[in-house]
């Protein structure tokens, strides 16, 4: 693939992209990083998509993953520059916060139950949207939802002892 | 959630230009008709601009489109030549390990520790603390020692047996750090939520090991015991340094 064909499909493409992983990473600077490795692999796939209404949902669902592989490998951003070069950053620390909070919330439960309730309250998609992109059918998102509501306050009293928060 | 004809996928699909002519005319004479699709679309579309403003494509650097193969006779070429000395220098270096030189025995640490632990307050005072007590948030730094070049790897185990890989990152064997004395490693650690105790493993070894066997021994033994004071490997190809931290939320 050409550079221009590479630069029509990021004018295309590009934004949704940006801004699935802004909202999971919570960093303009780590949803870029996000961005071009998703972006990069879209490059890599997009002959073997070979319907093009099958592109958003593709792109949903490989930013979704990459971001919480972001935040499952970089549990205690092993990635932070050392002491000595930089003191310490507040919007670093604000996005450190909502990503601890999205994995207190997600932990323990399935990949399945993750991937509804993140299209249900994240993306506030409907089920036929999220049937779209994820395959499941309306009854195993509704149950999906209502094993993570189940979840809920165990969850909140982990957010409580963990992070001060309710 | 009113009765539309399509959902945002669709309209993202529309703006993207992912339906065909047919479909985008649909979709079309529905917006003409549809405030509340119209809206969706004028948004994605604002959006869709305002990202090309402010993330131009040229940011992004691709590798150069490689030059066709040509056809016809083999030629020699200079690369060809550094390729072939490449290879007669592995074959001789592989030769020397597998014939020449003895298996080590032991790990030859040279050094007063291998690994001494720094750590940055809330205040941003860079300390040493002599009591192993530290709080979520903090960023701890750790200086390695060593005496000749030796593989590493860094790993953190909690009371529940959860593994976390700093050294190697990403990486499937451990990463190799150059002796010396008191030497930063590349990158801090910033303390997450979890309060409680924590071990810090830092593993020395001759050879660079498979990272996620190393893992999952460890993980093995904590099995096991169930306890983070006998943590270890077994044999004696690995030396092992520990740190025990207890980590406490909120501000010391």
């Amino acid at each position: 693939m050409d550079a221009a064909a590479a630069k029509q499909l990021y004018e295309q493409y590009g934004f949704l992209i940006f801004r699935t992983c802004k909202r999971l990473l919570h960093s303009e600077e780590d949803a870029q990083d996000a961005l071009q490795a998703v972006f990069l692999k879209l490059l890599e796939e997009y002959h073997s998509i070979r319907n093009p209404q099958r592109m958003v949902p593709w792109i949903f669902k490989t930013a979704k993953n990459h971001c919480f592989n972001m935040l499952r490998f970089n549990k205690k951003f092993s990635g932070a520059p050392p002491i000595d070069e930089i003191p310490g950053d507040d919007r670093r620390a604000e996005a450190f916060e909502a990503r601890e909070i999205l994995k207190i919330i997600f932990k323990g439960h399935s990949k399945k139950v993750q991937e509804a309730v993140y299209y249900t309250y994240i993306e506030h998609f409907d089920q036929r949207e999220i049937q779209k992109i994820t395959g499941q059918s309306p009854a195993t998102i509704r149950r999906n939802l209502s094993r993570f509501k189940k979840s809920l306050p165990a969850t909140q009293q982990r957010m409580a002892l963990d992070y001060g928060k309710p | 959630m009113e009765n539309h004809k399509f959902d945002t996928i669709d309209l993202m699909t529309y703006v993207t230009g992912g339906y065909g002519a047919h479909d985008s005319e649909v979709i079309g004479r529905h917006l003409a008709t549809c405030d509340h699709c119209r809206s969706i679309v004028e948004s994605l579309k604002a959006e869709q601009t305002h990202f090309i403003q402010k993330f131009p494509f040229k940011q992004f650097s691709f590798p150069a489109k490689t030059a066709p193969v040509p056809h016809g006779a083999f030629r020699f070429r200079m690369r060809h030549a550094y390729s072939l000395a490449a290879s007669i220098v592995c074959i001789l270096t592989t030769g020397y390990f597998f014939l020449i030189r003895q298996p080590a025995h032991y790990v030859g640490i040279k050094g007063e520790e291998g690994l001494a632990l720094y750590v940055q307050n809330a205040s941003g005072v860079v300390e040493q603390r002599t009591e192993p007590v530290y709080r979520c948030s903090e960023r701890i730094q750790f200086l390695y020692s060593c005496g000749a070049r030796h593989a590493f790897m860094l790993l953190s185990m909690d009371t529940t047996g959860a593994v976390s890989r700093y050294y190697p990152a990403g990486e499937d064997s451990s990463t190799v750090l150059e002796p010396g004395q008191r030497i930063p490693l590349a990158h801090s650690i910033i303390l997450d939520s979890y309060t409680g105790k924590e071990l810090f493993l830092g593993i020395f070894s001759e050879k660079r090991q498979c990272a996620d066997s190393v893992q999952r021994r460890i993980e093995s033994v904590f099995k096991r015991t169930n306890s983070l004071d006998s943590i270890t490997l077994p044999g004696n190809e690995f030396f092992i340094v520990k740190h025990y931290i207890t980590v406490k939320k909120g501000p010391a």
